[in-house]
């Protein structure tokens, strides 16, 4: 299955050139992202070993405490220190090549970075002063110090943590949206849909959906020509609203590349749930002031969830709207415009934005008609990603895909975030989370979304971009024993904590009962799998971009490559 | 309330649709009479001079049209005050302040129509979605109040005022968006065309 030859490996990208300051800083977010994943990692190892009844710190107090601060850190530092900072990165380098045009700021990329990684740096600080209300803020723990727990000084040092990760992710919704809607933009794939197609005697040709392209370069993304585009035509095709008007219309709209929509779609979501995080800050920040502030607990979860659904999406859906455009690549399909990838788009938008309540049909709970909003939208959330799954599935269906390692990684990342989806849907429903939500369960779901699905997709995403920014190639069969002992460890934890939640193991509890005891071992091979697969991970990175000889495959596909991308940009330029 | 402030942002709007009618018919009628005029002139009436300084008026205040910035910010600065919880409960106590209240809701109305006429497409695109979230988001704290913030309403209507503020977002982002978003391209692929 897997191609030895690994020249082409870096896949399918455009052949825009992104500027070289652009390359420096995706990659210090890769790398600013794999080491907190790394420190995160530990966490969960820490967790692990607490639960297996190992007193690390002597006291069983100081031990318990230290379970929650690696609770509290591991959840968010996983968030925001890795796959924030991942997809942030990633979604700076994918807007840049597939639109074709530079950042509107690189400077606001710039202090994105800064202050995601102060806010990482402060989470890791409150976390050594034993703070531990959960990722979530647990409501109104965050805000309570001084319970013989952490003190008032450590809850501050979080508050301000998230308060500067939500400044860098609204600074970087900014600068995408500016980018997009400011300008020219690349654009034009509709127009070539395939029942449009003309051949040179002027017939309309039929479906032209191979098995195999003829074509040497089938990377249509760079047919695309630079366009300006007034406005409601822009909102139009980048929400990807165009894509379910009839024919007639759909192809005079000129179509971005399906990568750009769903970056788009994400910044638009991110930023209007960002709003909700200063709310809930400014709500916590008052009551800690002036502990007389009648604080609404309720209000300050549900706006807290009015942030933190979208963030579970954010980490997901620039990297699907990539898997949109590499996987068919993959394939070897030609995909010009596929109106099938676009149509999941509003929908993604619309329901994400009504989705948060469902956090909340437990121990807070908000008036029945809106947990039915929520209800219905997390059933519907649904329709859009059987849409993308089925999408890709038929793009790889009698096809010759090449299954490099980025396409396993993302396939593997389709088949996490189904099951994650699967568990989503049961918890979203108000009847099963009664049952649920306090187990291990809720844990499996995130751990297939975000693990086995944004993880994989940004880990198969680093395997192609890596290359294109350092025309060096990372190791093959180090890359294939990082996918084994990733999707071994993943999946065999994501699958645990899903059934032991069915069998009533409680989430969050540093001391379990002595049925569940027989897990821990498991649990905690299984975390040193994944943990290991992430080590070599890390080597055969640093190995690669620390390498100064090109081999000479590398120096000629390279060559080869960078004068068809100045050839591109002089083109754009013109 | 929330139909009766509505009403209000309408009255504004029309007001400025009814003095720019207003305006036009003034101007079509005065550049006939001059056509009308033969001979040489004998200076303005004084009729007429008055509408010519008040069309001086009104043309250095539509001067700030170009700005839509400068309209909206009025328009939410409006809004903004007035939601302040201790001016609308004074607003609800007394009556001349009552009245200044309503007359800024029709301010609010007719600043608005210049800001949507006067913004560029993207803004106004994302105005209408900025409109949607806000409301939704104001429509939850209002939803989940324990506590009354404008004394003249009762709790109830405080939570129920919420739950309309939240399904009309919702019939905004579901329906309004997209069609207004769609309308417009359909209107620019044709006048491409």
């Amino acid at each position: 299955l897997i191609h030895n030859e690994y020249e082409r490996e870096q896949g399918p990208t455009p052949l825009f050139d992104i500027s070289l300051e652009l390359s420096d800083l995706t990659k210090k977010f890769i790398i600013a992202a794999v080491i907190y994943f790394i420190i995160a990692g530990v966490l969960a190892l820490i967790m692990r070993t607490i639960q297996s009844k190992v007193m690390l710190l002597g006291d069983q107090n100081q031990t318990f405490g230290l379970f929650y601060s690696s609770l509290t850190v591991h959840g968010q530092l996983m968030f925001f220190g890795f796959a924030s900072m991942m997809v942030v990165g990633i979604s700076y380098y994918l807007v840049s090549k597939f639109a074709k045009k530079h950042l509107f700021s690189f400077n606001l990329a710039i202090l994105s970075f800064a202050l995601l990684n102060a806010g990482a740096i402060l989470l890791i600080i409150s976390g050594t002063m034993f703070f531990g209300a959960g990722w979530y803020n647990l409501m109104p723990l965050t805000f309570h110090p001084g319970n013989n727990g952490w003190t008032i000084f450590s809850s501050v040092i979080f508050l301000i943590a998230d308060l500067i990760i939500g400044v860098a992710l609204t600074i970087f919704s900014i600068n995408v949206i500016a980018t997009l809607l400011i300008g020219r933009v690349a654009a034009g794939v509709q127009r070539s849909e395939v029942n449009y197609d003309i051949n040179k005697s002027g017939e309309e040709l039929q479906d032209q959906h191979k098995s195999k392209s003829d074509e040497e370069d089938k990377g249509r993304v760079d047919l695309l020509i630079m366009q300006h585009i007034s406005a409601s035509v822009r909102w139009c095709s980048l929400l990807g609203i165009s894509s379910w008007l009839p024919q007639k219309s759909r192809s005079k709209i000129p179509a971005v590349s399906i990568v750009v929509v769903g970056i788009f779609v994400n910044a638009l979501i991110q930023l209007m749930g960002n709003i909700g995080l200063f709310a809930q800050l400014a709500i916590g920040f008052s009551y800690l002031v002036d502990p007389n502030f009648n604080a609404n607990w309720l209000l300050a979860k549900d706006v807290w969830w009015f942030f933190g659904h979208p963030i579970v999406y954010f980490t997901l859906f620039s990297f699907l709207g990539a898997a949109y455009y590499y996987i068919p690549r993959y394939a070897k399909k030609t995909v010009p415009y596929d109106k099938w990838a676009y149509r999941s788009w509003p929908f993604y938008f619309v329901f994400t934005m009504l989705v948060f309540s469902h956090h909340l049909f437990m121990d807070m709970p908000n008036p029945d008609w809106l947990e039915m909003v929520a209800q219905t939208a997390s059933f519907g959330i649904v329709f859009p990603s059987g849409l993308t799954i089925m999408t890709v599935l038929m793009y790889i269906f009698r096809s010759r895909i090449k299954w490099n390692i980025t396409a396993l990684f993302m396939m593997a990342g389709i088949a996490g975030w189904a099951f994650g989806g699967f568990a989503g849907v049961e918890t979203g429903w108000r009847g099963t989370d009664l049952y649920l939500h306090n187990t291990l369960n809720v844990v499996g779901h995130i751990h297939f979304v975000l693990l086995m699905g944004s993880v994989l997709f940004g880990l198969g995403l680093i395997y192609s971009i890596i290359p294109a920014i350092t025309k060096k190639n990372l190791e093959v069969n180090l890359g294939i024993v990082h996918l084994i002992l990733t999707l071994i460890g993943g999946f065999g934890l994501a699958f645990m904590f899903l059934f032991l939640g069915f069998a009533g193991f409680v989430r969050r509890e540093a001391d379990i009962p002595q049925i569940f005891a027989w897990t821990l071992p498991w649990l905690l091979f299984l975390a040193l799998v994944v943990g290991f697969g992430q080590i070599i991970f890390i080597y055969n990175l640093f190995k690669t971009m620390l390498r100064k000889k090109q081999s000479s495959h590398e120096k000629e596909y390279f060559e080869n490559q960078q004068i068809r991308m100045v050839k591109e940009n002089n083109n754009i330029s013109k | 309330m929330l139909v009766e402030h509505a009403l209000y942002f309408t009255i504004g709007a029309l007001s400025i649709s009814v003095v720019e009618n207003f305006l036009k018919i003034v101007v079509i009628y005065e550049n006939s009479k001059k056509k009308d005029q033969v001979g040489p002139s004998h200076g303005l009436t004084s009729a007429s001079l008055v509408t010519k300084k008040w069309v001086q008026v009104i043309r250095w205040i539509f001067k700030l049209n170009r700005y839509g910035l400068f309209w909206i910010s009025i328009a939410i600065g409006l809004i903004i005050v007035w939601h302040v919880p201790f001016l609308f409960n004074i607003a609800t106590e007394n009556r001349d302040i009552h009245i200044l209240q309503h007359i800024s809701f029709i301010a609010v109305g007719a600043t608005s129509l210049l800001a949507i006429r006067s913004l560029g497409e993207n803004s106004k695109i994302f105005l209408l979605f900025s409109m949607a979230g806000m409301m939704a988001f104001s429509g939850l704290v209002f939803v989940v109040l324990t506590e009354r913030i404008y004394l003249f309403y009762s709790l109830n209507s405080h939570n129920q005022a919420g739950t309309y503020m939240i399904i009309s977002s919702i019939i905004l982002l579901l329906v309004g968006f997209p069609a207004y978003i769609i309308k417009r391209s359909l209107y620019f692929v044709k006048v491409g065309d």
